[in-house]
């Protein structure tokens, strides 16, 4: 009944096009790409196409009336159920906002409309030669709204950092419909420290729990034009975090140095994937360590890192160009596949898929996650972020198996408990959404009340995005 | 089939890349909603409705979620399966079925309208006209049928030429065989001049693409399996096409599941034989020059999608770029979709337009004089969407151009 009045008011203030109430439409916003709904299924009420600030606006008088959730939506590329709609209310899909309002090559700066994709983004700034550095894999799809909203990072933002590094103001919609730009009013500026810092410090990363994100104004950097790497085979992995330090204390600054983790079950797939190159025995897990800037410079980087690598068991192999370093990167995702091979028939899906511990402790850490696993009856891919500590777990699983499925809900819990105990984190990237915030409160203890008031400050109805980040239990 | 929706992991990669998503926005015209919306039929999760129907309708079946998933999900696989279910359960659409019957069973039928159609010819400059090749631009007096207006089939049956470097079968595919009858034969005549006999097997049938699509798999398989035993027979050193969806009912769709085991295994006797005429151009016969244009024309390239999916992307611009006098132009997204899709353009053709509309800006971006593509159906479309603009640019099969360039210029020796 509730949703019927919903769908009417909706319906009454959009175009026709723009509000979505069939089943057929709603079944396709009940997913993202996580392993949450694979287990549950929801659906919101209504969807709406939002183009506009007033379509913003619109909406949230709607939600705040009827007092129902607001759940904004990019692409639907997060892993964390973020843009899911579990207690229903509207989807606000602001994927379909694609408008690159401001192009400023000379002050380095962008303001873009939340739907364009980072690809997008970055094809408009090619032929200034500038680009937008935080890089996730979902890249050609993921909106500039979701990055920010997801303060998301990539393979090199190691170098870089993430979305908080590049965000210079925000215009966002509050769901008491205030319209507020955050990082100056009139600021076409790349630095300033002026007033509290509430588009990175809060808005950034806030998954949609305080408003809608309408504009986004982001620095723009120049194209790297060197780049060069290593691939490198350890026949040791706890040798790794040694030579990951010592090639960084030698001043050498990684653009990405990421790694894929072989366990002894998957060796033969990987062996088989990586055939054409030089292979120590045993495989123990794969390293890519990349250098990026001038010429010169990665050069240097690459010949010291070259030379440090030579006194660590196992085998290197280089690439001096950015064309060669697709190369590298090929055969860094075919050892991915090889280790996907070690449990054939199974599907590969996210689940405790982003946790972070020290770097000093990244072994014991892929131990303690290939022992929960076992444990499990399962099998997994882990890669990652090397120098973060930042494990990406990929679950290789038979979704159709209940008691399977019933163990691998432990399993996730599992390695999200090994997180914490090993003095790290539940998400390195992916964001809290709706699978971790169940965690708020041991991750983060008194804080987490902080949070909680910080939220209620904002969104006193809390009709926007409830469940995610903060728990649902209790408001 | 369950598998093959199973594969989809969700990413949304090909949100990217979906032509009809990028028209109409929401997600269930996206691949992953398709997959998953199929999924839910094919699994009974929810009923197959016409509502459901509408939404897996908007597919193009360009392929190019296909090109970008990380998973190789199938998704030409899948809408095939359920337009089968939907066919079986509710039915084939009134429009389609009449089409479809025409390609399948009454071919006669569509012979007595081919004269109709060579009015459609794309020939950009007029045939060693007295006073030298004279640039046609205005479309609506291109009307000059170059051949009698019947089938191709029935017009050529060889070219022979001495010492051949190679010999070669032609697959027509129905368009060129009813309606770009002038491909048929810039085909023919480019291949012979570079040296080869060149043949048209008058047992083939249509390629099977536009029947999988609609879910008459059973049909297509037939038509799949009939192809490969005619082709099989034939004593040819290459067998060469000029449409990009034909090249894929060629290529690929042997390896259908109800194709079954034993053709597949014939149809690999093929395999290192079937090529697209500029790829067996520049990677088999080693072109390196070809004849000038008349006068200095710019030109610009549409990758069809069905064309770019097999690889074959460079080697037709590489010939364009190779001819004298033509100015080659790369128009902005050559790669997206033209928005044709050979049956949706007649059941969606307000969709198909829009899509087209984007094309049509991209094109006018870089003022080309002719605009060229591998596949007679987009330049169909393109054409209607320049018509619309008002704009006078030619249209033509890029081997069309070719031809036009050898027809101007007089063969060695005479
Ligand atoms: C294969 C794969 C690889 C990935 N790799 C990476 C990676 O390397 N690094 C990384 O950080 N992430 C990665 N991700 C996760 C995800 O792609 C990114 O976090 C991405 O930025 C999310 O963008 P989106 O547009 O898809 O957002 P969505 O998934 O639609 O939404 C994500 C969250 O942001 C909120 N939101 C979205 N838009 C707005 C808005 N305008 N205003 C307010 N809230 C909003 C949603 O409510 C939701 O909570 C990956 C995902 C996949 C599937
Ligand atoms: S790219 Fe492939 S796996 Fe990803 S959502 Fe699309 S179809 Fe599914
Ligand atoms: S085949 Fe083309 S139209 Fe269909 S879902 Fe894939 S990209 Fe979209």
């Amino acid at each position: 009944m509730a949703s019927k009045l919903l769908q009417k008011k909706l319906s009454e203030e959009f175009k026709r096009d723009q509000v979505l109430t069939a089943k057929e439409e709603l079944a396709c916003y009940s997913y993202d790409s996580g392993i949450y709904t694979l287990f549950h299924y929801f659906e919101p009420d209504a969807a709406v196409l939002a183009k506009s600030v007033n379509d913003v606006i619109k909406t949230l008088a709607i939600a705040r009336e009827l007092k129902v959730p607001v759940v904004p939506r990019g692409a639907g590329t997060g892993q964390a159920g973020g843009a899911l709609a579990p207690t229903g209310g509207i989807c606000l899909d602001l994927s379909g906002w694609k408008d690159i309002e401001q192009v400023m090559p000379e002050d380095y700066q962008a303001f873009v409309r939340p739907g364009v994709t980072l690809d997008e983004l970055n094809k408009a700034f090619a032929p200034y030669g500038l680009y937008l550095p935080p890089d996730p894999s979902s890249g050609s799809a993921c909106t500039i709204g979701g990055m920010a909203a997801n303060n998301t990072a990539g393979q090199r933002s190691l170098k870089y950092g993430a979305m908080d590094r590049f965000v210079m103001g925000l215009e966002v919609v509050l769901p008491t419909g205030e319209v507020v730009t955050l990082g100056g009013k009139q600021a076409r500026v790349i630095k300033s420290v002026s007033g509290l810092d509430m588009k990175t410090g809060l808005f950034v990363g806030s998954e949609g729990i305080l408003g809608v994100i309408t504009g986004i104004r982001v620095k723009m950097a120049p194209v790297p034009p060197a780049r060069a790497g290593i691939l490198f085979l350890s026949a040791d992995k706890k040798s790794v975090p040694a030579l990951i330090r010592e090639v960084y204390k030698a001043g050498v600054v990684f653009s990405a140095c990421e790694f894929v983790l072989v366990q002894p079950s998957a060796e033969g797939t990987v062996a088989k994937n990586l055939s054409d190159l030089r292979l120590p025995s045993p495989l123990e897990m794969v390293l890519l360590m990349e250098f990026e800037g001038n010429l010169p410079g990665v050069a240097w980087e690459l010949n010291r890192a070259k030379e440090i690598a030579a006194s660590f068991a196992g085998t290197s192999t280089v690439a001096e160009s950015r064309e060669q370093m697709q190369r590298l990167w090929f055969l860094l995702d075919e050892a991915e596949g090889g280790v996907m091979g070690s449990r054939p028939g199974t599907k590969r899906t996210p689940g405790g898929e982003d946790i972070v511990v020290p770097p000093s402790r990244l072994i014991e850490a892929l131990d303690g996650i290939q022992q929960l696993v076992g444990k499990a009856g399962v099998a997994c891919v882990n890669f990652g972020h090397a120098v973060f500590g930042n494990i990406h777990t990929g679950l290789l699983i038979k979704p159709d198996d209940a008691e399977e499925m019933k163990k691998v809900e432990t399993l996730i819990d599992g390695i999200h408990a090994l997180a914490l105990a090993l003095n790290g984190s539940t998400t390195g990237e992916h964001g809290t959404g709706i699978v971790r915030s169940p965690l708020l409160t041991q991750e983060h203890g008194q804080a987490a009340e902080m949070m909680r008031r910080v939220k209620n400050l904002f969104d006193p109805d809390n009709i926007m995005n409830p469940g995610k980040i903060l728990p649902a239990d209790r408001r | 089939m369950k598998n093959l929706i199973d594969k989809c992991n969700r990413c949304g990669f090909c949100r990217a890349v979906c032509p009809s998503l990028a028209e109409l926005g929401w997600e269930s015209a996206s691949a992953r909603g398709r997959i998953f919306l199929a999924g839910r039929v094919l699994s009974g999760k929810a009923p197959l409705t016409a509502e459901v129907v509408a939404r897996l309708d908007q597919c193009l079946l360009c392929r190019n979620c296909m090109s970008v998933c990380p998973v190789g999900a199938k998704l030409d696989q899948i809408i095939m399966a359920f337009r089968r279910l939907e066919a079986e359960e509710l039915g084939v659409a009134k429009g389609k079925k009449v089409i479809l019957g025409a390609l399948a069973d009454h071919r006669d039928l569509l012979s007595s309208l081919a004269p109709a159609a060579s009015m459609l010819e794309h020939i950009p400059f007029k045939e060693r006209a007295s006073n030298g090749a004279v640039f046609r631009l205005n479309k609506k007096a291109r009307v000059l049928p170059m051949m009698g207006g019947k089938p191709f089939l029935s017009q050529v049956q060889s070219v022979e030429v001495d010492n051949p470097l190679k010999k070669v079968a032609f697959f027509t595919g129905c368009h060129i065989n009813f309606v770009g009858i002038n491909v048929g034969r810039s085909v023919i005549n480019v291949l012979a001049r570079n040296g080869c006999s060149v043949w048209v097997p008058s047992a083939q049938v249509c390629c099977g693409v536009p029947f999988f699509a609609s879910g008459e798999i059973d049909k297509a398989v037939g038509m799949v399996r009939h192809n490969i035993d005619v082709l099989s027979r034939l004593d040819a050193d290459a067998i060469v096409y000029a449409c990009g969806s034909c090249g894929t009912g060629l290529r690929e769709w042997a390896g259908h599941p109800e194709v079954g085991p034993e053709y597949l295994e014939k149809a690999k006797g093929l395999k290192g034989k079937i090529f697209e005429i500029g790829e067996f151009l520049i990677d088999q016969l080693g072109v390196k020059e070809l004849p000038a244009l008349p006068k200095p024309t710019r030109i610009t390239y549409h990758d069809s999608c069905h064309l770019a999916f097999t690889g074959v992307k460079e080697q037709p611009r590489r010939l364009l770029k190779m001819m004298g006098n033509a100015e080659y132009v790369e128009m902005p997204d050559a790669a997206t979709c033209c928005g044709s899709a050979g049956l949706f353009s007649v059941t969606h053709y307000p969709l198909s337009r829009q899509i087209n509309d984007k094309k049509i800006k991209s094109i006018l971006a870089v003022r080309p004089q002719v605009v060229t593509s591998g596949c007679p159906g987009c330049n169909l479309h393109i054409m209607d969407g320049l018509n619309k603009a008002d704009n006078e640019a030619v249209v033509s099969h890029y081997i069309e151009l070719i031809n036009n360039a050898y027809e101007c210029t007089p063969e060695a020796g005479q």
